[in-house]
């Protein structure tokens, strides 16, 4: 049953398993600068506005109804009228060291609601989907040459924002295919006409379920949620004096049209899955988490209201994290358009009042000091109008 | 009622390759009927001769011993080039230019089933197999093809034909070694007239009798040659004999006389019309399509382009009663390979996915090969595997189109609205390509 070995076996080996093309680090005319950066992509469109409630917006709590935090149920007051969802504490714990900032409503410069267009757009770092072969990123290690050292992407495909003309590494972390919750429910939707596929699925499913719930050290577990693994991972590498200094890390699972809940279901599960790789990520940088910046970004939000199955449905302005031992943390950024009925996009999605861009460049200039000129024109395409977000960085 | 697009490219067919199925839609009929003109192109005999040579030489090595440890670095040597090259055959196949060819390329294959389970030594011929006693035949005569595959190494060692010596021969009579009857049967049973075809089993002895001396050059004893097939008079079984009421004397001839003879009967062309309806028309044929065929097939002296032809009338015949068909996992794969190309496969390789999936190439538990039915392949633990599978290779391989345009390519106007909305409103572009990959249009032909 199994198709292929789990990823203990493969690091009992002792085997890195680089997937791509050059191993990075390696072979360069000069040492690489000790500044690291891990861009982190949260696929499937985080809930900006569950992740950090603004609890004091006069109309959060009509407008989320059902999904409302409330005071007292354990959210962090941040700055303003922002809080934090209690499943983050890591995350607050470095707001509160002045380690970690949240930008608030911003979006990838395209308005779509197709998650295939949105991180197309936010990984080609274009403004219309499929304008780019390659990514970003790449462009921005290429950008920056030597001093920067290589880019790994801890992934079993190279995602787009890693791809193009420079040579990047990929790590596929192994373990047994999951059939995550999303997955499983578009199945089951496009199965719904067929008598024998669905009823196939469901037993298949109910089968597997209890063979992996049952399972002591034959099976693998199958977990959908593992961004916090992958972190651990990528931080591995990036504290090696010879390893890469940028990573991605991909994360899944955020698309929550169902069942989203508050402070226990899915969200919450998927929030302290991303607490803990924040976590991961500070500690196994350990000494060099001074020098590192992470940012965490989505596609796109999610709608304002619940819809009929106490989830949301694709949105447009979302949060953003920016952490790190080099970030000048402790604050929210926003352009704060309010939730009032007027100020919700179509009606129904958190307006979103920044390029998201603009907090890509502003890091990249101030962390990995990339020039400006290269911003504009090679990094983000015809962006001369796209202005940094200035002061994300210490010093 | 004419012939489907989608019947024609996914079960006469192997699936549609971007684009294809517009081509099809406008003349179905055509389309597979020009693939039956095509000429066979005349198989090559040094890959055979060359793994003969090696076997060979493991098999002469002196002592026991030495014999063990030759053949165990030889098949250390050939199985990753084995499993290198079967791989490459299937993804080659599934892209063919004439897919109609390529599927009846593998129906045959899959009714004269050699296996290497339990019986390492057929794996060095499978290659050859394929490419020498079915390929060139399948537009050809089928009692060239079962004369060829009954004189093949592979289906020599894999029914043990090579340790059936006649009682009566010098061989026998020097030893004490008698007839093995399990190619005679199979011949009887599984290739030719079928069980329930009118043969005893008496006839099933003097078929195996027939047969005997039929063998590869092998061993330390074996003379030097480059031929793959030996007939060795020493373990013949002298004397006539008699099958299905037609009698025949000694000697190699009239073996292959008598397969001859068993692929004309009328049996034979019943017995391959329903099986051929099941494969590429539907689960429980009509009468009238498989009368369709076998008439064809034996009015023709079995030959197999002219069955071909009458096969793709019979399917436009009875195209108002054809029902979907489950795909087996060979056919899954080889129209998700048709459709996003060979890196769809994902990490593992085909034979292990195909492995995976209870289709195991070459790796059959009988000679019965792999069954046909819906029912045998539509379960829970079948779907599962797909969908894992599904999963595995959409993580691997590179998206370099949106999955929905890529299955309006594939799928033209067969493309259900509940199958572009799951594959248009999924996650992330990995998760598209996974729902593409487990889509209806994918699991039925």
């Amino acid at each position: 049953m199994t198709l292929m070995s789990s990823r203990r076996d493969i690091l009992k080996a002792g085997a890195t398993a680089l997937v791509g093309a050059a191993t990075p680090g390696l072979a360069l005319a000069r040492m690489p600068g000790e500044q690291r950066f891990v861009f982190i992509l949260l696929r499937g469109g985080m809930d900006g506005l569950a992740v950090v409630p603004p609890l004091g917006d006069p109309d959060y709590a009509r407008q989320r109804g059902g999904l409302a935090l409330k005071a007292g149920q354990g959210a962090a007051p941040l700055m303003g009228p922002f809080a934090l969802h209690p499943a983050m504490p890591e995350a607050l714990a470095m707001y509160q060291a002045r380690q970690l900032a949240v930008i608030h409503a911003v979006a990838p410069p395209h308005r779509t609601r197709s998650h295939f267009d949105a991180q197309n757009v936010l990984e080609g770092g274009g403004v219309r989907a499929f304008q780019r072969k390659d990514g970003w990123l790449n462009r921005a290690l290429a950008a920056a040459g030597a001093e920067l050292g290589g880019g790994l992407a801890i992934a079993s495909a190279m995602p787009l924002a890693m791809r193009g003309a420079k040579p990047v590494a990929s790590w596929a972390p192994r373990q047994a295919p999951a059939l995550a919750d999303g997955f499983q429910e578009r199945l089951a939707r496009m199965y719904a006409d067929d008598p024998i596929l669905s009823a196939a699925l469901d037993r298949g499913l109910t089968i597997k379920a209890s063979a992996e719930g049952g399972m002591a050290g034959k099976m693998r577990p199958v977990r959908a949620l593992s961004l916090a693994a992958n972190a651990r991972l990528a931080a591995d590498f990036l504290r090696r004096q010879n390893g890469p200094r940028v990573a991605m890390l991909d994360g899944g699972q955020w698309d929550t049209h169902v069942g989203q809940g508050t402070l226990q279901g899915r969200m919450p599960r998927l929030l302290t899955d991303l607490d803990n790789a924040f976590a991961a990520l500070k500690s196994g940088l350990d000494a060099h988490w001074r020098q590192t910046v992470v940012v965490a970004v989505t596609e796109f939000g999610r709608t304002v209201r619940p819809n009929g199955g106490n989830g949301t449905d694709h949105g447009f302005g979302s949060a953003a994290f920016v952490l790190g031992g080099a970030v000048r943390g402790g604050r929210v950024v926003a352009d704060w358009p309010g939730l009032s009925d007027r100020a919700l996009f179509e009606g129904r999605d958190l307006m979103a009042t920044m390029d998201m861009r603009r907090v890509l460049k502003g890091l990249l200039q101030d962390h990995l000091k990339l020039a400006s000129a290269k911003l504009d024109h090679d990094v983000f395409p015809d962006s001369g109008g796209v202005r940094p977000l200035d002061g994300l960085i210490r010093g | 009622m004419a012939l489907s697009t989608s019947h024609a490219l996914r079960r006469l067919g192997l699936g549609g390759a971007p684009g294809e199925a517009a081509t099809v839609a406008a003349d179905p009929y055509g389309w597979l009927w020009r693939q039956t003109t095509h000429a066979p192109k005349a198989p090559d005999p040094e890959p055979l001769r060359r793994t003969m040579r090696a076997f060979q030489a493991t098999t002469r090595a002196p002592t026991q011993k030495a014999r063990q440890a030759a053949m165990r670095a030889y098949f250390r040597d050939i199985r990753p080039k084995l499993r290198q090259s079967l791989d490459t055959s299937f993804v080659q196949g599934a892209q063919s230019d004439i897919p109609f060819v390529e599927r009846m390329v593998w129906f045959w294959t899959n009714h004269f089933t050699v296996s290497a389970k339990g019986k390492a030594r057929v794996l060095p011929f499978i290659g050859s197999y394929v490419d020498d006693a079915i390929r060139p035949h399948a537009l050809g005569k089928f009692g060239d093809m079962l004369v060829a595959v009954a004189q093949h190494p592979a289906m020599l060692i894999y029914l043990d034909n090579t340790i059936s010596i006649g009682p009566n021969s010098r061989a026998g009579q020097r030893n004490g070694r008698d007839l093995n009857e399990n190619l005679a049967r199979e011949l009887l049973e599984l290739h030719t007239v079928g069980v329930g075809g009118g043969y005893n089993q008496k006839d099933v002895v003097e078929l195996a009798k027939l047969l005997t001396g039929w063998t590869v050059p092998l061993g330390p004893k074996a003379p030097q040659t480059d031929s793959a097939f030996l007939f060795v008079r020493r373990q013949h079984e002298p004397g006539d004999k008699t099958v299905m009421g037609k009698s025949y004397a000694a000697g190699r001839v009239a073996g292959e006389q008598a397969l001859q003879d068993l692929a004309a009967r009328p049996e034979t062309a019943k017995f391959l019309g329903r099986k051929l309806a099941r494969h590429f028309i539907d689960n429980d044929p009509p009468a009238a399509a498989v009368h369709h065929i076998s008439s064809r097939y034996l009015e023709s002296g079995g030959d197999l382009r002219r069955t071909a032809e009458a096969l793709i009338e019979a399917a436009s015949l009875v195209a108002a009663h054809v029902r979907p068909k489950f795909t087996t996992p060979m056919d899954h794969l080889a129209a998700a390979v048709r459709g996003l190309g060979a890196g769809i496969v994902g990490p593992n390789g085909v034979q292990a996915t195909l492995a995976a999936f209870g289709q195991a190439p070459f790796l059959a538990g009988s000679p019965a090969g792999y069954p046909d039915a819906t029912a045998d392949w539509a379960t829970p633990d079948s779907l599962t595997r797909r969908l894992e599978w599904a999963v595995t290779a959409a993580e691997t391989a590179v998206v370099t189109d949106h999955p929905l345009a890529q299955a309006q390519a594939i799928f033209g106007d067969d493309l259900s609205p509940r199958t572009a909305d799951a594959i248009a409103s999924a996650e992330n572009p990995t998760e598209s390509l996974a729902l593409l990959l487990a889509a209806p249009e994918l699991l039925w032909k």
